[in-house]
């Protein structure tokens, strides 16, 4: 193995692991947050909160089930309001998680250990609560599989052309092969968890969980050989899934959408809100359960630096299509362009400029890099702009297009919002069940990062 | 440090030198012929190997922007071959006379003639019109050699007295010119090569072109490095691990390209608005389809199925050979990227569009409907001029002589920087896996 340059190629700074870690000293750290410490009264608060959000998600989803997606506030010209709104959102956090587990594994950064469990976690989690939008916006959400090509009575196909049935593949490959590498790489660490646990209901599911694994040599070669498979597998899932989902606007030949940055410039805005939710709950968490020796400044910092690149990427892509709407002299193109500028939506459009492009500039220096609130409140930040972002390409291109006899203006209502903090609470609730029951940094990979530093320490 | 001891760059490079020169004199030569005979098409091929070139250079002052920020020991190994493409950015500078020159043989928006009877031109002017173009080329040319000159000139100070504080502002002051540099690099894909079909826009070709950029100029630095690896003195420091990371990163970029031309095509394809499927029906039909063919088999998929074996990037040889594969497809995509768009507006309205769909799909050529303001869909089949072949020696001549000079005139290893000392330390003799 080469010794890894570190990332940002200087020896000096922050090291990606506190010094004075040994195997065991990980080992309790990590385990016993799952296994030892008592479940504190915040966490069962927190789990309550959000487990009220999730009933709410239940509720809007049961009412609209009952009286139709009439409930929300789409209406023609404006079809895909916040459900696709929500769906684009949710599906780029997702690209965070991939991301680190699989890209940087391949690119070796040594960085991403102590990240990838919970970012894959968040990964999960997040494709979860998107896939409850399109399928609900389907209307009858019962016929969903429809949506796939199987022999039937009907003699019905789906249209192949559509990137809407593209999305289907690609949505369900990526929670398929997300799930499959988030659940081989926690294999080892339930090991470690089955052989740890005093308590026998534990003994029994972790042991379950951990598939007989024994550590052996043949083991480990086999489970490496596997990894880096799964890795491989997932690395263009996190270009084609967002990809695909800038399809779904691009092929249409609506302006504001008919453009053709719109997959690389996608995938950037996805990388770009990952990240920012990666920072959001891996801030908090390393303070609550005294990680900063395993989640050090540098990983934030280099996590607000991926931020800073992704944010420049998307302004990149702002600026380019606004251009290319002058440049080529289509006056829809043209209105589309201004109509976001100074149309209804306008103070929409401007507070996204400033949450995507202006906000993420403050990164270019290292003080505030380093800085945990800073940080936090610009991952924040980001957060609220990637949405605004997805909700001016979704509903402006769609309340005003060719026809302006047919324009019309869209609000979302009570129902609308509901069902998305539903999601969010869906969202925190499983990470609230995740922290608690799994360990949410890899420990295995934690001891072999260990023995990295160490060796490079004796050898220096 | 004693310089006897450092290998220096294969007597290769003495050899070919002169023949550089001498194809930059025989070109020179015949395109002096060829503009006196016949100013349009010298001035079309100029621009065309004008470009080939001018995009390596440039491809490669991103490559080295992005090393800079990135780190990654794949970078110490070419960094001085990639600064040498870049440094010939000030050759291009003064090669791009003659296209300033000869604008409205090239520009169809230049001619004025041309512009009184579009009235789309005549909107566009404020961004399309002569003296804009030019003072936005000076612009261009000024920053990238800015840039050029900040790095060569950082690091020959690095090479006489390493200061780790000079190496962090170097990486500091990357980010922020690499930001520039892309708006640079995409404003002259704009002006360079988007607007030879003035009525055209496609708002991923800045990135498609900034891609097509990189990987000519990081295959060319591969050849490069094993021609210098073929030296006994030099080869066995670079480890099979380099190799390796190397050719993944080429593979990388042939994905990328891959990624954004496929982008392009069906986004237009499906959309099939006719303002903007013209662009690829010049460029499936009259024979192009058979350069269409060629750059997916051979610019995509053989470079791809060949980069995925571990065996071929480790293997000096044979990665020479796909980089040799990946530079004469980098000709051939910007022959098919540049030519079809000069008999767009060589003979207006000379014949009707042929009548054939394009490879059976409903892609409905209307050329009556699109009225004054689109071009004329005529598409001039596949053919080449002599004056192609003189002015690529020419300019290609001109590039490879100031190109072998810089690698020539450095030391061509980095023996002062400690990552390489670390490297040659610990990393070469693990091949790893």
């Amino acid at each position: 193995m080469q010794p890894p340059r570190p990332a940002n190629g200087s020896g000096t700074s922050t090291p990606v692991l506190a010094p004075g870690h040994t195997f065991g000293s990980i080992t309790d750290k990590i385990s016993s947050i799952v296994l030892a410490r008592k479940t504190t009264r915040g966490w069962m608060l927190g789990l309550a909160v959000s487990f009220a959000l999730v009933m709410v998600l239940f509720a809007s989803l049961g009412y609209l089930i009952v009286r139709g997606t009439g409930i929300w506030g789409i209406n023609a010209p404006v079809m895909w309001g916040f459900a696709i709104v929500n769906f684009v959102w949710w599906i780029g956090i997702g690209h965070a998680g991939t991301l680190i587990s699989a890209i940087l594994l391949l690119l070796k950064q040594p960085w991403r250990t102590s990240i990838n469990r919970f970012a894959e976690a968040m990964t999960l989690f997040a494709v979860a609560c998107a896939g409850i939008f399109p399928l609900m916006h389907m209307g009858r959400p019962w016929f969903f599989y429809w949506l796939t090509p199987y022999p039937n009575t009907m003699g019905l196909q789906p249209q192949f052309r559509s990137p809407l049935v593209w999305d289907v593949f690609a949505v369900t490959t990526y929670l398929l092969v997300s799930l499959m590498f988030w659940y081989v790489g926690l294999i080892p660490d339930m090991a470690t968890l089955r052989d740890r646990a005093k308590n026998r209901a534990a003994q029994i599911v972790f042991g379950f969980l951990a598939m007989g694994w024994r550590g052996s040599a043949k083991h480990w070669f086999r489970y490496e050989q596997a990894y880096l498979l799964l890795a491989g597998l997932a690395t263009p899932l996190v270009v084609s899934v967002h990809t695909v989902v800038s399809f779904d606007f691009a092929v249409a030949i609506l302006p504001g959408w008919h453009t053709t940055i719109f997959p690389p410039y996608f995938v950037a805005g996805a990388i770009f809100s990952g990240f920012a939710m990666v920072l959001t709950l891996s801030i908090p968490i390393r303070s609550i359960y005294g990680l900063q020796d395993f989640i050090t400044l540098r990983h934030l910092d280099n996590m607000a630096k991926i931020i800073l690149a992704t944010g420049m990427l998307v302004s990149y892509g702002y600026a380019m299509e606004g251009f290319m709407a002058w440049y080529g002299g289509n006056e829809f193109e043209q209105y589309v362009a201004l109509n976001r500028l100074f149309g209804p939506y306008a103070p929409v459009y401007w507070l996204l400029l400033a949450c995507n492009v202006i906000s993420p500039q403050i990164f270019w220096f290292k003080r505030f890099r380093q800085s945990i609130p800073v940080l936090f409140v610009v991952s924040l930040i980001v957060n609220v702009g990637m949405w605004l972002e997805r909700f001016i390409i979704v509903v402006t291109s769609l309340h005003r297009d060719y026809l302006p006899s047919s324009w019309d203006m869209y609000y979302p209502t009570f129902w609308d919002w509901a069902t998305y903090i539903g999601t969010i609470g869906l969202f925190v609730c499983l990470l609230f069940l995740f922290v608690r029951f799994l360990p949410m940094i890899s420990i295995f990979e934690m001891r072999a990062l260990q023995s990295e530093v160490q060796g490079k320490e004796q050898t220096t | 440090m004693s310089a006897t001891t450092l290998p220096t760059a294969p007597e290769l490079w003495d050899r070919i030198q002169p023949y550089a020169l001498g194809a930059a004199a025989i070109g020179a030569a015949l395109g002096l012929l060829g503009w006196w005979l016949s100013p349009d098409h010298f001035f079309q091929s100029y621009l065309w190997a004008y470009l080939i070139f001018l995009n390596i250079s440039v491809g490669s002052l991103t490559i080295l922007l992005l090393n800079n920020l990135t780190g990654g020991l794949w970078g110490l190994a070419i960094r001085r071959i990639l600064e040498a493409m870049a440094q010939n950015l000030l050759v291009m500078a003064i090669l791009f006379i003659p296209i300033a020159l000869g604008m409205h043989h090239i520009f169809p928006w230049a001619n004025a003639e041309h512009v009184a009877h579009d009235p789309l031109l005549q909107k566009k002017a404020s961004y399309l019109n002569v003296s804009f173009f030019l003072i936005r080329a000076a612009i261009y040319f000024v920053v990238w050699n800015a840039i050029a000159w900040h790095l060569r000139s950082v690091n020959i100070r690095q090479e006489r007295d390493y200061s780790r504080v000079r190496d962090r502002r170097l990486r500091t002051i990357s980010g922020p010119a690499l930001v520039l540099h892309g708006g640079m690099l995409s404003f002259a894909a704009i002006d360079w090569m988007m607007s030879l079909e003035p009525h055209w826009f496609s708002s991923i070709f800045p990135v498609l072109v900034g891609v097509s950029q990189m990987l000519p100029a990081m295959a060319l630095a591969i050849w490069t490095l094993t021609r210098q690896a073929a030296n006994p003195s030099f080869g066995p420091m670079i480890s099979k691990t380099l190799w390796n990371d190397l050719g993944n990163l080429m593979l990388a970029f042939v994905m990328l390209w891959a990624y954004m031309s496929f982008s392009q095509f069906l986004l237009i394809w499906s959309g099939n608005l006719p303002e903007e499927t013209i662009y690829y029906l010049r460029r499936i039909e009259g024979g192009w389809q058979v350069l269409a063919w060629v750059l997916f088999l051979f610019y995509f998929a053989l470079p791809f199925v060949l980069l995925l074996s571990r065996d071929m990037k480790r293997n000096p040889n044979r990665i020479a050979a796909i980089a040799c594969i990946i530079l004469t497809l980098h000709v051939i995509h910007h022959f098919w990227l540049i030519q079809p768009s000069f008999g767009a507006h060589e003979t207006p309205n000379a014949s009707p569009a042929p009548a054939g769909d394009t490879k059976g799909h409903e892609t409905k050529k209307e050329p009556q409907t699109a009225g004054e303001t689109m071009e004329d869909v005529h598409t001039p089949g596949l053919r080449a001029h002599w004056l192609d072949g003189a002015l690529f020696l020419g300019i290609g001549g001109i590039w490879s002589w100031s190109f072998l000079r810089g690698i020539r005139s450095r030391r061509m290893l980095l023996e002062w920087d400690p990552a390489w000392q670390e490297y040659l330390a610990h990393g070469r003799d693990s091949h790893g896996h």
